[in-house]
């Protein structure tokens, strides 16, 4: 029973078409088997912060300081920005306060005087600016409340400069962390309405909006068009947002973008060429690279296809056998577009050779009932297929089917009909 | 204290095919590429547990990479599926009939594959571990093994080749719903 042995044709199409493995991953992984084992020492240092731990709280209980961030530090707010973050309600205008807001500091509120902190507590009852000049951060009072029950005690921190993100259009930041600045997931649940993230840029010119975890800033996928209704009428859910991204973003005018979300990390509108997540979560190819996952030939969008020219031009060809069918279509962005001919439901062949796309003239010697075309240079593509002698009748109708499935994997189908 | 089989001694040999048996089963990209970190970090935490006896270090680090793909299955159930996620890694736009149109193909079948298959992909294709170590991991002789990749290869090559047939001439396929967008595109 060695019969599974014969199968060195198939590890040789498996080595052609193996996964990629991410760039620098074998030698981060090998770096980190090199270093000695950490497993006793991160016990030691986690036996110490603990001990550490339950002194702090024993010296914190004793002075009331427990009980004080459990009533007031509830939100902190840093910097600069022009940023209105509104929690589950329309676009609200932005607001402009000239005073900065009283901090809450145990240590001003016990002994008067004010630390190096570059940080502003928020009362979760206002509408605060962190600073005055253009820049602007507002919470509502249902943001503040809503986010602090699902941490209590948590600090907001709301950074217009987060790091790394030098060069966006317009970037954000808001993250929740405990007091020693560990950051805690806030992730809403279905039911719940998301935050509003209103960024003061606009998309076009290859900008688009994104959202950062951790991992590189990944395209957010614009709203359906129910989901927009919702918004107008105040009744935008998280279960209403992609299911992938948990994001969707608008634009409410031409100089303002609104991302909608349902965790908190680093929100931003770039340039394309800055994307390195698409939609669904899938690393980018490099930008410009020309290959497939190029951030810059994409769409966050299912691809948009149109048909070129008003007709199907159908044909004989010189040298060969059968018809030939010409046309041409438009697609924005790359995909993998699959061309099939239907007569009265039935795929009819289309031969390989002859076949021509963009110019170039196939040769392989096969018929194919579904032509496989990746679309790496979006745009025109004007096409002539080959179909094999007496699939063509006069006068009958058929039509083209072009399937086309972007880098995301949204399909979107088009057809154009046409007369043998 | 590293025992003397240390399993880790040669990581660069066993990333790769680590990481080709995660994207085999879960999908190339940030995910596989996260477990593959998670199931070494792992490895590196039990090495000095690891025993020869039972396995070599590929297929122990396999094991451990399949335990961390079942602790997030809830996650990863959310993917897009597999045959949404088509790698295409062409060098230019003309390149339409050669490696881009190949892996076209390869995902499309992988993504008609059972569970059950493209665990074995994974295993023979992407880790190339033999049939013994294949029966190994998923608890068969290497008898039943041998039998179970027969009857996947049998099926890929079936599947590979349908994508190329010419349609019968005389059977009919009946119209497919859904297809009934506008007339023009």
């Amino acid at each position: 029973m060695n019969r599974w042995r014969k199968d060195s044709d198939l590890k040789r199409l498996f080595s052609k078409v193996e996964p990629q493995v991410p760039e620098g991953l074998v030698e981060r992984l090998t770096a980190r088997a090199a270093r000695p084992s950490t497993t006793r020492w991160a016990m030691r240092r986690v036996a110490l912060a603990g001990g550490l731990s339950v002194v702090l709280l024993t010296a914190l209980a004793a002075v009331g300081g427990i009980s004080y961030a459990g009533t007031l530090a509830k939100d902190i707010v840093t910097g600069q920005t022009v940023h209105r973050i509104v929690f589950g309600s329309r676009l609200s205008q932005k607001e402009q306060v000239s005073a900065l807001p009283q901090a809450h500091n145990a240590a001003l509120d016990q002994y008067g005087q004010s630390g190096n902190e570059t940080t502003q507590a928020v009362k979760p009852d206002q509408t605060q600016t962190v600073s005055a000049g253009t820049s602007s951060v507002a919470i509502t009072p249902d943001a503040a409340s809503a986010i602090v029950a699902a941490a209590p005690g948590a600090l907001i921190h709301v950074d217009p400069t987060p790091p790394n993100q030098a060069g966006n259009l317009a970037a954000v930041s808001i993250v929740v962390t405990n007091a020693q600045g560990t950051i805690i997931p806030i992730t809403l649940s279905g039911d719940q309405k998301p935050l509003a993230v209103t960024l003061a840029a606009s998309t076009g010119d290859g900008a688009i909006p994104c959202v950062d975890s951790g991992n590189g800033c990944a395209a957010a996928p614009e709203l359906t068009d129910a989901a927009k209704a919702k918004v107008a009428a105040g009744t935008l859910t998280c279960s209403d947002l992609d299911s992938t991204t948990r994001d969707g973003y608008y634009e409410p005018d031409a100089s303002h973008v609104v991302i909608f979300t349902c965790h908190l990390t680093v929100f931003a509108v770039v340039t394309k060429d800055k994307l390195s997540i698409s939609a669904s979560g899938r690393k980018f190819a490099p930008a410009g690279s020309g290959k497939f996952g190029d951030p810059t030939l994409y769409s966050p969008q299912p691809a948009q296809l149109k048909q070129v020219g008003s007709s199907v031009t159908v044909g004989s060809l010189k040298s060969l056998s059968g018809h030939s069918v010409s046309f041409g279509f438009f697609v924005n962005e790359q995909v993998a577009a699959y061309i099939t001919v239907f007569a009265k439901g039935k795929k009819l062949p289309i031969a390989l050779k002859g076949t021509m796309i963009r110019g170039t003239t196939l040769t392989n010697k096969v018929d194919v009932k579904a032509l496989h075309i990746p679309v790496l240079k979006p745009g025109t593509l004007k096409l002539r297929l080959r179909i094999p002698d007496g699939r063509l009748q006069p006068g009958e109708h058929y039509r083209i089917r072009i399937l086309a499935i972007d880098y995301d994997g949204n399909k979107t189908y088009g057809f154009i009909p046409f007369t043998g | 204290m590293i025992g003397r089989h240390d399993p880790l001694a040669d990581p660069r040999a066993l990333i790769p095919k680590l990481y080709r048996y995660v994207a085999y089963v879960i999908g190339d990209g940030p995910d596989a590429e996260d477990v593959t970190s998670e199931a070494f970090e792992r490895a590196l935490r039990y090495r000095d547990s690891y025993d020869p006896k039972r396995g070599s270090p590929l297929t122990w680090l396999v094991g451990i990479a399949a335990r961390c793909i079942s602790d997030r299955g809830a996650v990863l159930a959310r993917a897009p599926v597999p045959t949404a996620e088509m790698e295409l890694h062409a060098g230019t736009a003309d390149d339409f009939t050669d490696e881009a149109t190949l892996r076209l193909r390869v995902a499309t079948v992988l993504g008609e594959l059972s569970e059950r298959d493209r665990e074995l992909v994974a295993l023979r294709y992407g880790a190339d571990l033999t049939a013994r170590e294949v029966g190994a991991h998923l608890g068969l002789t290497t008898n039943a093994a041998e039998v179970a990749l027969h009857r996947l290869n049998r099926r890929l090559r079936s599947e590979l080749a349908e994508l190329d047939r010419p349609p019968p001439s005389k059977a009919v396929e009946p119209e497919r719903k859904g297809l009934d967008a506008p007339a023009g595109i």
